[in-house]
């Protein structure tokens, strides 16, 4: 649908990658507690760029910024090119926008919503809207005040996904949704992706950012620790390896990249970065019955970045 | 802007949120002027059984007038003896209490109430600044004032119309109200408004476009 159209806020002469969203040391304090640091960030049209980090990290202050509803302490944000603060009615027009809280006006009902939403915006997609109604299995007759959480969030999803504005920025949005409307945000991403629609996905869920994103920045404590595909981060983290012997495993502590190591019974697990002749070599010599290598998970990558690695290396030394 | 095939437009979507609540207001300000409208009604046809005479209606009507906590609250009297002069002492003193409560009540709910309850926040993210939007909410507010203002006066022209009470058209419009409030010592229903406005709507409606620019 609409696919050989184009999309609002790009120019369709333009055939390189535009540059949608442009952020250059986007930096919030609130008094002595900084809730952003140094940000610089920038998307192109049709990216999909998952934004991680716990409560707290700076993801919603960084939404707010982008949105122009809070000013800098320093830096910038530009969003088609345009000032994200003194240009927020031209850059709104261009954005939609999905709330972490799901919180509407409890007397209107969804389709009344709906409608106010749009006119908000400025415009929608009503042949899309009827659509995504029915993709996300939403009934839009009944007052919001009846809705369960996850119906409000529906609310906010189809009103943003239906503006098909060339900026989708997402707080958090599929709270409340239950895996089979999970299953039809992430086809609705997709849809907006092929579209050329550029998806800021701030997200706990860290399956949903490794299924839909192709960039993935990780926050903590309002700085920027990574960004880049997950096939980058898996790069720099490390592999996870287990092996099963006949008898005691070797000891691998001291191989070139090793840590994590992890020994119960005949079973070794451990962890290695860069080169992993050494250590398969090691481990061969011991004839083990099974040896299984993986790459790590966003979960690990993210857990591995706040540091619950380095907690899980203590506990197995400990051990 | 590039458009895409199939998408609706709205206009002047910087007055949705104004359009909005002007909507919300005006039904509630209608069901106000109702309600003082039958006020000043069942105020003008109670008039005559104030008193079994007209002598001991006029007794009680003086007493009432000079007393200091009736003045305080519903401010000096102008004719009180007549009966327009006992419906406009009476009914501006009350209706301009329960409308300043109401107004107040009303303007937090709005501007106040949703922002905290994380909605202002989707009113911000459309085609709006926050400077705007305030001024949005306050002419929606303004919008339901206006209706409780117009049905009160019409209904007060009606009643007023009836021969045996007297109030002229001219004394039953907003304007007549504005001339009562310049007349009383505490001033009423335009004061009244004025300061509950200004507290309850125009320091929110300030505060809410402030505080959405830190």
């Amino acid at each position: 649908m609409g696919m050989s159209t184009t999309l609002r806020g790009l120019d369709p002469s333009v055939k390189t990658a535009q540059v949608v969203l442009q952020a250059e040391g986007l930096t919030k304090h609130y008094g002595p507690v900084i809730a952003l640091e140094g940000l610089d960030l920038e998307l192109t049209a049709g990216e999909v760029l998952g934004y991680l980090g716990p409560n707290g990290a700076g993801k919603t202050t960084t939404i707010r910024l982008l949105l122009g509803l809070i000013r800098p302490t320093a830096g910038r944000a530009r969003i088609f090119g345009l000032n994200a603060q003194e240009d927020k009615v031209a850059v709104h027009a261009r954005t939609a926008y999905v709330p972490g809280e799901a919180t509407l006006w409890p007397a209107l009902t969804g389709a009344e919503t709906l409608h106010l939403l749009a006119r908000m915006h400025g415009a929608t997609d009503v042949a899309y809207r009827d659509k995504l109604v029915a993709r996300f299995d939403f009934d839009p007759s009944r007052k919001v005040r009846a809705y369960s959480k996850g119906n409000r969030q529906k609310i906010n999803l189809i009103a943003a996904l239906a503006s098909r504005a060339g900026l989708l920025i997402l707080d958090e949005p599929t709270a409340g949704l239950d895996p089979l409307l999970e299953q039809a945000f992430r086809e609705s991403v997709l849809e907006a992706k092929d579209n050329g629609q550029t998806v800021f996905l701030s997200s706990h869920v860290l399956s949903e950012v490794e299924a839909l994103c192709d960039r993935i920045a990780i926050l903590r404590a309002g700085r920027l620790v990574e960004i880049g595909t997950l096939a980058q981060m898996r790069h720099l983290s490390a592999v996870t390896v287990e092996a099963t012997f006949p008898g005691s495993p070797p000891v691998v502590d001291r191989v070139a990249g090793v840590s994590a190591v992890r020994v119960v019974g005949h079973n070794l697990t451990c962890e290695v970065r860069g080169p992993i002749d050494e250590l398969l070599t090691m481990l061969a010599a011991a004839h083990p019955g099974t040896l299984l290598s993986r790459e790590p998970s966003l979960e690990e990558l993210f857990l591995s970045i706040y540091g619950e690695q380095e907690h899980v290396n203590h506990g197995a030394h400990d051990g | 802007m590039a458009s895409i095939a199939g998408l609706t437009g709205y206009r002047l979507p910087q007055l949705a949120a104004g359009r909005f609540i002007a909507r919300h207001t005006l039904k509630i300000g209608a069901i106000w002027g109702a309600v003082f409208g039958l006020y000043v009604y069942s105020t003008a046809i109670g008039f005559d059984s104030l008193a079994k005479t007209a002598a001991k209606r006029d007794q009680v009507l003086n007493s009432l007038a000079s007393n200091t906590g009736l003045k305080a609250l519903l401010g000096g009297t102008h004719r009180i003896t007549t009966l327009a002069g006992f419906v406009d002492w009476r009914v501006i003193g009350v209706a301009s209490m329960v409308g300043a409560i109401w107004g107040m009540l009303l303007a937090t709910k709005i501007l106040r109430g949703e922002e905290a309850a994380g909605r202002w926040e989707l009113f911000l993210a459309g085609q709006t600044t926050a400077r705007r939007a305030a001024g949005n909410a306050l002419a929606g507010l303004g919008a339901g004032v206006l209706a409780m203002y117009v049905l009160a006066a019409l209904f007060t022209a009606v009643v007023g119309a009836r021969h045996n009470i007297g109030i002229s058209r001219g004394q039953s419009l907003p304007a007549r109200w504005a001339g009562c409030a310049r007349r009383r010592p505490r001033g009423t229903w335009i004061t009244w408004w004025c300061a509950a406005s200004a507290a309850s709507g125009g320091c929110p409606g300030v505060s809410a476009s402030r505080r959405l620019s830190w």
